[in-house]
């Protein structure tokens, strides 16, 4: 200690020295990480890919506002390819990365594949578009900025029973997500069976790359049904209804929320026309939020961001606005639960003590290969 | 003053600066010439790459075309026949490299055949019939024998990524689906010949394809980087650095023609500029070595002159602390020895002016200070001179460790010098200053203070620097010069008083005498005149105490015996003297003579004795004591200036009685000063035994204090070497009648007095007025005149002048001198010239006078 007195000049040069010849220089500084996890590869990608663009959206925009305390943000994006191994994998690896937030995942049956892992860790999940009863008003690291199922299945069954007079339903899911179309075809159909409807026929498939749907849309039609209800991802609905409209082109079809996407009108050509789906997404809104939004979007991404990029923009800023307003030692699920209320792009998002988002659902029609909000 | 910082430091930060220059300088050449080329080189070999990619792209989705082309344009009159159709398309698919699926559809968009890879065919009946009017491909064809491709999307038919390529002719659509996948294993290929990144992106800037298929599927909008931003607006190759997935890279952007895709081909910068950095950390790890070694040779060399200059420094130190016999310390550097033998001068120099200072300090009278100008004075330094004037060691006054300054300050005196000094110092002059001070036996000192501020530039009192000098013998020498010389002007007046009293009382007694011896015995005059003769005689008696006290008395200097003469006036006092009184003697000297005037110092001794039983009105001890005493010159300073250093018996009378204030002590021997009341007492008592004591050649001391008593001191020379007295012949002679007496007195009363006493003897007498009367008279009949009578103070020509002139006349002259001053006084010197034949004091009575001439003309008797 004593020569170091007399020697701090050269000690100094010499560690200087060491630090340029080893390393590049240090960061200005430490990033903030926010996990991401989605299906953004594969068939239905159109989703995570989504999702994946909108919470990026918003971390650029944070970060150019001067991030959060003047730290970046970094969105670590994970590829679940829809499977629940790869999700649980890469639910292993975003911990090891100390991420105290992951936004996704954007379907069901990899959040319930993956909360094992994040209730037993001290991260939280903040989901875009998981809509899955089975996490509904659990006490858990599970939050999300979207209603559950029930919503969306009970307003659709209600609008197709009494504005439009059906009463025989026949209905085709996909199990392979199961937690999700299971669970919305059940509300489907506790709600139109309440009210006097019948489900005559309902079909399951298990989306794959080369599924292949004309046999089962022959049996749903062969049950003479006034409505097919498709529970299933953007591609698998544009090729159910393609082969219904094949053999039929007067039944309606009605369509649950996953498949609300552009992908789904370009795939299904005029067989999507007159199609019902459920949707959060208002896709008339004029609102200048709404519009700013867009037009950044599509700036950014040259696409159109569809109810996916719409939740994955809203979770990153409910992520984010948590982040910016946790005091210390308070945790972030305690801060968005205590905080409840955050703006999103359409509309203000309630989340209670649950993590359990209330958020208003539309019917949209389509016609002319446009979505339209019809209730 | 620049920052002080060790030796040690210094050549550290130097020796690290001499070692890193040279390397800083290459390191800065080194990448100034090799970056460019470096960077050249990489732009370069990025761009070979990514051209050949894109040339590689171009002719695979080329191949595609031409098969997608081929469909579509195949004749068939506008009437296709989807059967056959069908078959070739299965054909082409089967030969196709590239197409993953080939549609053919109708002119509204609806497929009518499909070919599909092996294993995939069971799609086909999904497929057919299919819809696809919506797809953007379909609206995008603009007219017949068009070509246009679609954005990447994922393709229903094995879901990878695919772009789609629409050729449109009069009667069908021919649509074939390209798979990117192939292009990533194309990529890979390359990719692993170096390690560069390359991206394939799409039109919309979506990257489609990588070289390590990372990104492939996943549809990552590149668009936003500047980079490709650019090359997609201009369409033309860019090179620059980007940053993707937070690495910091370098890339070159190129186009892939016709179909509006692109190549890019990126490096992160850390690989690329890998042979810069291999040698800046080269320059790097040689810099740390050799300051490494340069620190441990500068530590040596800074330790061992470190060291020889701490050595230095403690010996500098030690002479600091007074020690001078110090040992230098040897070296074989030239400049140490030079400054060693300068450091000795150096000290030698100090030490020298040191040794001045110390000498100088120990022969300055008192002790020199310097101190804070606060209440307590605080020393920071004090001279050796302090012990000797207040009685402490400097240690105890500096920074007040035992007791300030200023409580050695008397308490009367210390308000007073503070607003002196604070005076002086506000006018920036030096003071000088007298006050006394306690010393720690509690005596009190008075001083002499020099002083003056020390003031800093910016004229701040820094410290007070002076001198204290002890000058209590000095105040007390003036003090006694003052009293003495009071005294002495005292006894001149009462000298002079007395001597006019005296010519008055001759006047008197002479003529009250003449009265009486003209009157019948039995007159009822002659008591009158007896009471005259008697009051006179009392007054005479007064006047010769007063000429006592003014040492002008006559007396008669013999051996006396003190112890002796004591002893009788103490057994003459007891008889008088109250019971309660306890008279205490030791009368034990062992050496009591002395040459003196037994009756005066018996009339003294007597008085004091006196004053002693007055002062016990209520009784005590009256104590008298002798003893032999040595006085030095110290100690005869002390008591008085007229006594001369020798053997002295010291006579002690002390009583216990009502003791005397300052105020009475003062003037106790001046005549006339009394305390007794009036009548009691003449206050010539001690007056006349001060005037004895000094005519003895010794002195009086007094200590008094009120109610305790009061001792007096009284020191008289030891000696008997005084001429035997001159037994004068008592025989009365008759005085020869016819005579002639020439009579000399400025007094016209004791002229005529004289006159008639001279000529009642049965003397002739001449008078004269004054000496110079008197000395023409006596030019004149100096043969007729047989005795001259010269009164001593006269106005003209005096006696003692009259004389020596009239000696010189005659030097046979018989003068007998007259005075009312003593003998001793005025004419001593003279009585040994056998002209003078006698003194007459006075006042005199007829007695002494015929005695006195009795005397004359006896010796004139003898002689003639």
């Amino acid at each position: 200690m004593h020569a170091l007195r007399f020697f701090w000049f050269p000690c100094l040069a010499i560690l200087g020295l060491a630090a340029l010849s080893s390393s590049s220089g240090c960061k200005e500084k430490t990033p903030i990480p926010i996990g991401f996890i989605g299906g953004i590869s594969g068939r239905v990608a159109d989703l995570g890919v989504a999702g994946r663009n909108g919470a990026m959206l918003a971390v650029e925009e944070r970060n150019a506002a001067g991030g959060i305390n003047g730290r970046p943000v970094e969105l670590l994006v994970h590829d679940d390819e829809q499977n629940p191994d790869t999700a649980r994998k890469v639910i292993d690896e975003l911990l090891a990365e100390r991420v105290e937030l992951i936004i996704g995942p954007m379907t069901s049956s990899i959040a319930m594949a993956i909360m094992p892992q994040i209730n037993a860790s001290k991260a939280i999940l903040l989901s875009p578009t998981v809509t899955t009863n089975d996490l509904k008003a659990k006490d858990d690291n599970f939050l999300r900025v979207i209603s559950t199922t029930t919503d969306y299945a009970a307003k659709s069954a209600r609008y197709h029973f009494e504005k439009l007079g059906r009463r025989k339903v026949a209905a085709i899911y996909d199990a392979g997500n199961r937690s999700y179309t299971e669970g919305w075809y059940n509300d489907f159909r506790d709600t139109f069976v309440k009210m006097g409807g019948k489900i005559v026929k309902t079909v399951t498939f298990t989306s794959s790359n080369d599924a292949t749907f004309l046999h089962e849309v022959k049996e749903l039609l062969a049950a003479g049904p006034d409505v097919v209800l498709i529970i299933s991802n953007s591609v698998d609905s544009a090729l159910i209804c393609q082969q219904i409209r094949k053999i039929n082109t007067e039944v309606n079809i009605a369509m649950s929320e996953w498949a609300s996407t552009e992908r789904f009108i370009e795939l299904g050509g005029k067989a999507t026309d007159g199609v019902h789906v459920s949707q959060f997404l208002n896709r008339n809104d004029d609102s200048d939020r709404y519009q700013k939004f867009l037009s950044a979007y599509r700036k950014r991404f040259s696409q159109e961001p569809g109810f996916a990029g719409v939740a994955g923009y809203d979770a990153a800023l409910v992520a984010i606005d948590a982040m910016g307003r946790r005091k210390p030692n308070a945790s972030l699920k305690e801060t968005i639960l205590q905080t409840m209320k955050f703006q999103g792009v359409q509309q203000q998002i309630t989340i209670d003590r649950f993590g359990d988002a209330n958020r208003k659902t539309f019917v949209t029609r389509i016609s002319r290969g446009k979505y339209e909000t019809v209730e | 003053m620049p920052p002080v910082r060790p030796l040690r430091s210094i050549l550290s930060v130097q020796t690290t600066l001499v070692l890193l220059i040279p390397f800083m300088v290459a390191a800065v050449g080194i990448a100034a010439l090799l970056y460019p080329t470096i960077k050249k080189d990489i732009e370069l070999h990025q761009k070979q790459i990514a051209i050949t990619v894109a040339s590689r792209i171009g002719s695979y989705l080329e191949d595609a075309k031409s098969t997608v082309l081929g469909i579509a344009l195949l004749k068939t009159d506008g009437k296709p026949d989807w059967h056959n159709m069908q078959q070739i398309v299965d054909a082409q698919i089967a030969a196709s490299e590239s197409l993953g699926v080939i549609y053919a559809l109708d002119t509204n968009g609806r497929v009518k055949a499909v070919g599909l890879k092996t294993g995939t065919e069971r799609q086909r009946q999904d497929l057919l019939e299919l819809d696809l009017s919506r797809n953007p491909l379909f609206s995008q064809l603009s007219g017949n024998n068009s070509v246009t491709w679609s954005d990447s999307f994922l393709s229903v038919v094995g879901g990878g990524l695919s772009v789609a390529l629409a050729v449109s002719s009069e009667d069908k659509l021919a649509i074939g689906e390209v798979q990117i996948r192939r292009l990533s294993d194309f990529l890979g290929q390359i990719g692993e010949l170096g390690n560069e990144e390359i991206f394939i992106l799409d039109r919309r800037g979506n990257l489609v394809a990588d070289d390590k298929g990372r990104y492939t599927a996943q549809q990552l909008n590149l668009s936003n980087l500047p980079l490709v931003s650019q090359g997609m607006k201009t369409s033309a190759i860019h090179t620059g650095a980007i940053t993707l997935s937070g690495r910091d890279m370098v890339g070159c952007y190129v186009p892939i023609p016709g179909i509006g895709w692109s190549v890019l081909v990126a490096q992160p910068l850390d690989t690329a500029y890998r042979p810069l950095r291999t040698i800046m950390g080269g320059i790097g790890i040689g810099a740390i070595i050799a300051l490494l070694i340069g620190i441990t040779l500068s530590l040596r060399v800074a330790h061992k002159l470190a060291g020889r200059f701490e050595q230095l420094a403690m010996h500098a130190r030690q002479i600091t602390d007074g020690s001078m016999d110090v040992q230098w310390p040897d070296s074989s550097i030239a400049e140490i020895t030079e400054l060693t033998a300068d450091l000795q001068q150096m000290a030698d120099k100090i030490g020298e002016r040191e040794q001045r200072l110390s000498t100088l300090m120990q022969n300055i009278p008192g002790m020199v200070y310097r101190c804070a100008n606060d209440r307590d004075w605080t020393i920071s330094f004090v001279s050796e001179g302090c012990l000797k004037l207040t009685g402490y060691e400097p240690a105890d006054l500096i920074q007040s460790t035992r007791i300030s300054y200023n409580d050695l300050v008397h308490v009367e005196d210390r308000e007073r010098i503070w607003n002196e000094v604070q005076h002086a110092l506000a006018r920036r002059e030096p003071f000088t200053l007298q006050y006394r001070i306690v010393t720690v036996t509690g005596e009190v000192k008075t001083v002499q203070e020099h002083g003056q501020g020390i003031f800093a530039p910016d004229g701040e009192i820094v410290a007070l620097e002076g001198v204290i000098t002890d000058i209590s013998d000095q105040v007390r020498l003036e003090e006694q010069l003052r009293h003495s010389q009071k005294m002495e002007s005292i006894g001149q007046l009462a000298g002079g008083v007395a001597h006019d009293f005296n010519n008055m009382l001759t006047a008197i007694i002479g003529s009250a005498e003449i009265i009486m011896m003209g009157l019948d015995e039995g007159h009822r005059l002659l008591k009158f005149a007896d009471t005259i003769t008697k009051a006179a005689s009392k007054s005479a008696e007064l006047v010769r105490k007063l000429l006592l006290f003014s040492r002008k008395a006559p007396h008669d200097m013999l051996p006396v015996d003190i112890n002796q003469l004591l002893g009788e006036t103490i057994s003459m006092l007891e008889r008088s003297i109250d019971k309660r009184i306890e008279i205490v003697t030791d009368i034990t000297a062992p050496d009591a003579k002395i040459i003196g005037d037994a009756g005066q110092l018996d009339n003294a001794f007597l008085n004091m004795l006196l004053n002693a039983r007055d002062a016990m009105p209520e009784g005590g001890t009256l104590r008298i004591a002798t003893r032999h005493c040595h006085i030095d010159e110290f100690f005869a300073r002390q008591i008085g200036f007229a006594v001369i250093p020798g053997e002295y018996i010291e006579v002690t009378i002390a009583d216990t009685g009502t003791g005397m204030t300052p105020d009475v002590l003062e003037h106790i021997f001046e005549p006339f000063f009394t305390t007794k009341d009036v009548g009691k007492g003449t206050g010539l008592g001690l007056a006349a035994a001060y005037g004895t004591f000094k005519e003895h050649g010794g002195t009086i001391r007094v200590y008094s204090e009120p109610e305790q008593g009061s001792t007096f001191k009284v020191f008289l020379p030891l000696g008997t070497t005084a001429a035997p007295p001159i037994e004068a012949p008592e025989v009365p002679v008759a005085i020869p009648n016819n005579r002639t007496v020439l009579l000399a007195d400025d007094e016209e009363l004791l002229r005529q007095l004289g006159d008639t006493m001279l000529r009642e003897m049965g003397l002739n007498v001449i008078l004269a007025c004054d000496g110079k009367e008197a000395l023409e008279i006596f030019a004149e009949h100096c043969q007729e005149i047989d005795l001259v009578m010269l009164d001593v103070v006269m106005p003209v020509v005096s006696g003692r002048d009259a004389f020596r002139m009239m000696k010189e006349i005659n030097p046979n002259i018989r003068v007998l001198f007259l005075s009312g001053y003593t003998r001793g006084n005025s004419v001593e010197d003279l009585m040994d010239d056998p002209s003078v034949i006698g003194f007459v004091q006075k006042p005199y009575r007829r007695e002494d006078l015929a005695h006195a001439l009795s005397r004359a003309f006896a010796g004139n008797q003898t002689e003639s």
